[in-house]
């Protein structure tokens, strides 16, 4: 290793977490541990329906006979499942019905996040494009925006604790439909436990006419953040929907365990994104979020398409593989990843593809780097029925080393049972040459702005597939990574 | 290591075994093997190639020929495990030498062999193993050690029956060790092939073909690990599957720190003929140093239509379309196979098997 990239590996290794920040607030919690009474108690909080209670208990009672998963490829002391609290919201007497009602504190939380909850109003001539969102802090959803707009094209666009109570025939259908309750050991416990998350609804036929978003912010010290989101797309339906979070700084792992199901109808297209940048952790490993998401999309109708894009960033720990059931004839997955391990971040993730019905395509980009002390790895199935005439899939996995104490791994499977389908995989590891830095410095940037360049030269394949506005943003993300300097 | 012990590793390494069960898969074998296809050399043109009979796993001296090679090559008997050394500056490519392995109806329900190959430094050693048909279990655990700059080239044809081999190969410093098996079925067959490149500039090239049909199952599982700086591995792996054939290819390849500059390749491409037929394949990269080359690529399809129909437009009946086009897309494997008569007898193998 030269000195050049001697230098930058240590930035990479001091980069600085710009959201580790605490918000002092007056919160209220649930006590330590999980149990049938906590389930009771958060399923209290929310007034929800027996049906769901019912839910939550069985899941959680099936959760008790299940034991961690161990075969990803990361390591960290036992998790205490008791040790942590479930449920944390910020005091408030009611409901806030409007922004006004929300607590200040709130408010200057999300803006130092950059988050707008303010609508804005439509400026004549000009077409600025708008993005609602739907704020979950902790354990409760504190604001949705853009909920009347929304409304009058027939969208349902709320907190699920909200959805369970106004559109209980929707979620009793799908929730769990996707992911089922028993599916794995996190997702179980989230099914038990789940707190928020949001709920949409786009209706036969309509194209939602802004982007969707939730932001979620971790805030309280010593809890778990477990979300839940549904997303149905009817016949005919689109949306776009982007998901962010953040949390503090500390020196203790925080669990977040979320599941996200997405459900396509015919000819319905659902385009999910994440920037995923939760507290990783200081140059030493300590702290940080352990990151055990199960995300899961099902093209249940014919021509449907369910396309992920994410951007990992954060948590000590991700282990995570949104995937795609393609049931429907024709219908089409997408995975683009970009996945950036720095420190003593650990990054397991990947997807799954499972070709049930004819002619169905999927795609998978998907694009590593590590730094520091780092373990990358991508890990993936694409599983060919023999139902799945004419499928075709496509895998590219690159992994990208900068300094000598880093790992990156590719753990693809393919599967095959029909003659009629193809099914390619290529992955190469590379490193950042010499001559490529020597090329850019040669036209006047510097080593960090040419290992930018060539870092989001590496990765554009994936930034492109994010909405506009969010593209931009991860494209500076990954810059400032690499930087060293704020972070 | 014995059949129980197999059974053993493959319960503890579940993960490793996942598309092969092979409690399952031995509890559903009842196939028997016509073994009457006589005893089938490859260098009956009696030339003075060396052969070494195994009749039951044990080795019929009488039965062998040595040509130019001295006898005391091998010792060894089945219990303690045979052992063939090959002293430092000895080369042996002029003369390749045949292992093979039969079975007749006195055979034992089980037979468990141990293999231990040495080779001295600057030796050359070019072996083909040859597994006739037979009802009998096989496992065969195989130690290679090359010591610097010693080159191994290893072939390996199996023809049926159930067959569960390990190799442990170990390879020094500007050492080479060349492997290819023929695997024209299995039930099951699994051909494990574990590469440790300990010393630099140490290369492995790993190369085979899996023909299968009817109800075969044959598993590679391959792993090369670079433990040293400037080290290269090949491979390249091709399988062809018909009727209700279930094949599978795991291939690792590891980096270990500091193992800068690293080269490794890998690819395996299986051609679905049948939709009973099945394919997993599961190529893995696990680096842990950054000025490392590794690249890997895996594909799964079928014969190309257009190229038949070329292929029937020119007077070709649909058998021998079939022939050509899978003895092309196996053949890229072919070209890395080192000793020329070999060459022949695969090409031959897969002739027969293609038409």
């Amino acid at each position: 290793m030269t000195a050049k990239t001697q230098t930058l590996a240590k930035n990479l290794a001091e980069q600085k977490y710009k959201y580790g920040f605490v918000t002092a607030i007056e919160q209220e919690t649930a006590p330590l541990g999980v149990n049938e009474d906590i389930v009771r108690f958060i399923s209290a909080k929310k007034n929800e329906p027996a049906w769901l209670l019912e839910w939550r208990l069985k899941a959680f009672h099936h959760w008790k006979t299940m034991s961690e998963p161990h075969w990803a490829k990361i390591h960290y002391p036992p998790i205490n499942y008791q040790s942590a609290s479930y449920y944390a919201a910020p005091k408030q007497s009611a409901k806030p019905q409007t922004l006004d009602d929300v607590d200040p504190e709130l408010l200057k939380t999300y803006a130092k996040l950059g988050i707008p909850l303010q609508e804005q109003e439509r400026l004549a001539g000009v077409a600025e494009r708008r993005v609602a969102v739907d704020a979950v802090f902790d354990s409760v959803s504190v604001a949705t925006t853009y909920k009347k707009e929304l409304e009058s094209h027939g969208i349902i666009f709320c907190p699920i604790s909200e959805a369970v109570i106004t559109h209980p025939d929707l979620v009793r259908k799908y929730l769990g439909s996707v992911v089922p309750m028993t599916d794995n050991f996190f997702a179980t416990l989230n099914s038990a436990v789940f707190t928020d998350g949001s709920f949409v609804y786009i209706p036969r036929g309509v194209r939602c006419p802004m982007e969707l978003s939730t932001y979620f912010r971790i805030n309280a010290e010593n809890t778990g953040q477990f979300e839940r989101t549904l997303i149905i797309a009817d016949e005919g339906a689109s949306v776009s929907y982007l998901e962010g979070c953040t949390a503090p700084k500390r020196d203790e792992n925080q669990l977040h365990a979320a599941v996200v199901e997405l459900v396509a109808l015919d000819d319905a297209a659902i385009k999910y994104s994440t920037v995923q940048n939760w507290y990783p952790g200081d140059k030493d490993g300590k702290g940080g979020i352990y990151n055990f998401v199960t995300k899961r999309g099902a093209c249940r109708g014919n021509r449907s398409k369910i396309s992920w894009t994410q951007v990992e960033t954060g948590s000590a720990i991700t282990w995570k593989y949104p995937s795609c059931i393609l049931q429907g004839d024709g219908s089409i997955g997408e995975f683009y990843s970009v996945a950036i391990a720095n420190n003593c971040q650990q990054a397991d993730t990947g997807t799954k593809m499972i070709h049930i019905g004819k002619n169905t395509r999927s795609t998978i980009i998907s694009k590593g780097i590590s730094a520091g002390r780092a373990q990358n790895t991508y890990r993936g199935l694409v599983k060919i029925l023999r139902t799945a005439k004419g499928a075709r899939n496509k895998t590219q996995c690159d992994s990208l080393l900068i300094g000598d104490a880093c790992g990156a791994h590719t753990f693809p499977a393919l599967e095959s049972r029909q003659p009629q389908a193809r099914v390619e995989h290529e992955a190469t590891t590379s490193k950042v040459s010499e001559d490529q830095i020597f090329y850019c410095q040669q036209r006047g940037l510097n080593t960090e702005e040419a290992m930018a360049l060539i870092v989001n030269g590496f990765c554009k394949e994936v930034l492109q597939e994010l909405p506009m506005e969010f593209a931009v943003e991860a494209q500076k993300l990954v810059a400032i990574s690499l930087e060293g300097s704020v972070g | 290591m014995t059949l129980a012990a197999f059974i053993t590793r493959s319960r503890r390494e579940q993960e490793d075994w996942k598309y092969t069960d092979l409690e399952a898969l031995l509890a559903s074998t009842n196939k028997t093997f016509n073994l009457d296809t006589g005893f089938r050399r490859y260098d009956e043109d009696g030339d003075n190639r060396a052969y070494l009979l195994f009749l039951n796993g044990v080795w019929q001296s009488a039965r062998s020929r040595f040509g130019s090679v001295p006898s005391c090559i091998l010792m060894g008997d089945l219990e303690s495990g045979y052992q063939l050394t090959l002293g430092e500056q000895t080369c042996l490519v002029a003369q390749p030498i045949e292992m093979v392995f039969e079975t007749d109806s006195n055979a034992p329900a089980e037979i468990a062999l141990k293999l231990s190959i040495d080779i001295g430094k600057n030796g050359r050693l070019t072996l083909l193993e040859n597994h006739l048909p037979s009802n009998t279990i096989t496992t065969i655990e195989t130690d290679i050690t090359l010591q610097s700059r010693a080159k191994f080239v290893h072939g390996k044809i199996l023809a049926s029956g159930t067959h569960l081999a390990l190799h442990e190969v170990r390879v020094a410093s500007g050492g080479y060790y060349n492997n290819f098996s023929l695997l024209r079925g299995g039930h099951p067959a699994r051909n494990e092939i574990n590469v440790t490149l300990e010393g630099e500039e140490a290369q492995a090239a790993l190369n085979g073909i899996m023909l299968l049909r009817g109800s075969d199952h044959a598993d590679t599982t391959t792993r090369i690990t670079h433990q040293a700086p400037n080290c290269a591995s090949r491979q390249v792996y091709k399988t062809v599957l018909d009727g209700k054939a279930r094949g599978v290819f795991q291939g690792k390849i590891t980096v270990a720190p500091h193992a800068q500059k690293s080269d490794g390749y890998q690819m395996s491409r299986a051609l679905l003929l049948s939709d009973q037929a099945e394919m997993d394949a599961r190529p893995e990269l696990e680096i842990y140093a950054d000025d490392v080359k590794c690249s890997h690529g895996s594909a799964i399809g079928a014969l190309d239509e257009d190229a038949m129909f070329y292929l029937r437009a020119r007077g070709l009946n649909e058998t021998q379309a079939r022939a050509l086009l899978i003895e092309s897309f196996v053949a890229e494997t072919l070209d890395n196979v080192q000793v020329e008569a070999w060459r022949d007898i695969f090409r031959r193998e897969i002739g027969e098997w293609a038409q």
